[in-house]
């Protein structure tokens, strides 16, 4: 990277309020890496307990459960993730970007319309129903959550989560979520 | 006091109070792959119940997060205390929270949601001011 587009890169952070931003390989050591340092981040910059929790769960969520096999990797394989949380427009923001391949993509969009169709009401009835969910530990995207990772994203952000998946060639793509976090103390939308 | 698992930055320390029949799981909970640590404190206490079948248990709770995978796991904890519990056995269940942690708080009520035998008593601790 040059310094111009370093520069560049900065000033797009800054501009989107960018807190925090992860690029890289999420082993368990990562995980708890980053964990950590969201946890004093987010006391550095004074973040409101009632969403610093909510904000906490939508990365960890967002770095473990949403897909938990990356396309490049195979069983067990530690993911390459890009990862960020954010403050910017009134509200909080958590997103990440991995990828998938074209069958995990063909699912994860089923299921990313099918939640932006849900109210508040739908989305806490599907968790219930996943949380008691025993068919298969491993579903069709190779998440071992069973979708309960994204109906807890889901179900904590403070409107329809945005998604899109970006082509890649050789059959793959970028998956890439973002997560609206209102400073509210009761999260939901309008049933 | 017997420790079943030492805590790490992201799985909970696990006590044993044999005499007590007293389980405590205190920490972060945020393990990608929950096998292996619920799977352990699962076991840990079949043995500690076969040994003994108690007049009462008491499990205590203080997790400060916990992810979507820990909390299946979780749940299936809470249902075979529930099972115990209708067996005969006086389950009581201590969920710890700090005072404003909604998410703690529903997470618990998630996790005792539809199970009758059990007693699933809330403990709310002083809240700090920020993160």
């Amino acid at each position: 990277m040059s310094l111009r587009t370093f520069q560049r890169l900065r000033h797009a952070a800054e501009q989107e309020g960018v807190l925090f931003c992860f690029d890289g390989e999420l082993s368990h050591a990562a995980v708890a890496g980053v964990g950590k340092t969201v946890r004093a981040r987010m006391a550095e910059a004074a973040v409101p307990l009632p969403v610093a929790r909510r904000l906490f769960s939508a990365i960890v969520e967002l770095a473990q459960n949403v897909v938990h096999y990356a396309a490049d990797g195979g069983l067990g394989e530690a993911k390459h993730a890009l990862l960020a949380i954010g403050h910017g427009d009134g509200a909080y923001w958590a997103a990440g970007a991995n990828r998938v391949d074209a069958r995990q993509a063909h699912s994860l969009k089923a299921r990313f319309v099918a939640l932006q169709a849900m109210t508040s009401g739908d989305i806490e009835a599907a968790y219930r129903r996943k949380l008691d969910d025993e068919r298969h530990e491993l579903d069709e995207i190779g998440s071992r959550g069973a979708g309960l990772g994204l109906l807890t994203l889901a179900r904590h952000a403070s409107a329809p989560l945005e998604f899109a998946l970006e082509p890649l060639g050789e059959g793959d793509f970028q998956l890439q979520i973002c997560a609206r976090l209102d400073g509210r103390e009761h999260p939901g939308r309008s049933p | 006091m017997k420790i079943l698992h030492h805590s790490t930055p992201i799985t909970p320390e696990v006590t044993l109070q044999p005499e007590q029949h007293h389980l405590t799981l205190r920490g972060e909970c945020y393990p990608e792959n929950p096998v292996p640590f619920f799977g352990t404190v699962l076991a840990e206490l079949e043995v500690h119940l076969q040994r003994d079948v108690p007049a009462k248990l008491d499990v205590t709770f203080g997790l400060t997060y916990v992810n979507s995978a820990s909390t299946k796991a979780l749940r299936r904890l809470f249902v075979r205390l529930d099972r115990l519990a209708q067996t005969g056995t006086e389950v009581l269940v201590e969920w710890e929270h700090e005072a404003d942690d909604e998410l703690t708080v529903e997470l618990g009520r998630d996790l005792a949601s539809n199970l009758h035998h059990i007693d699933f008593e809330e403990i709310a601790l002083e809240a700090r001011a920020t993160a």
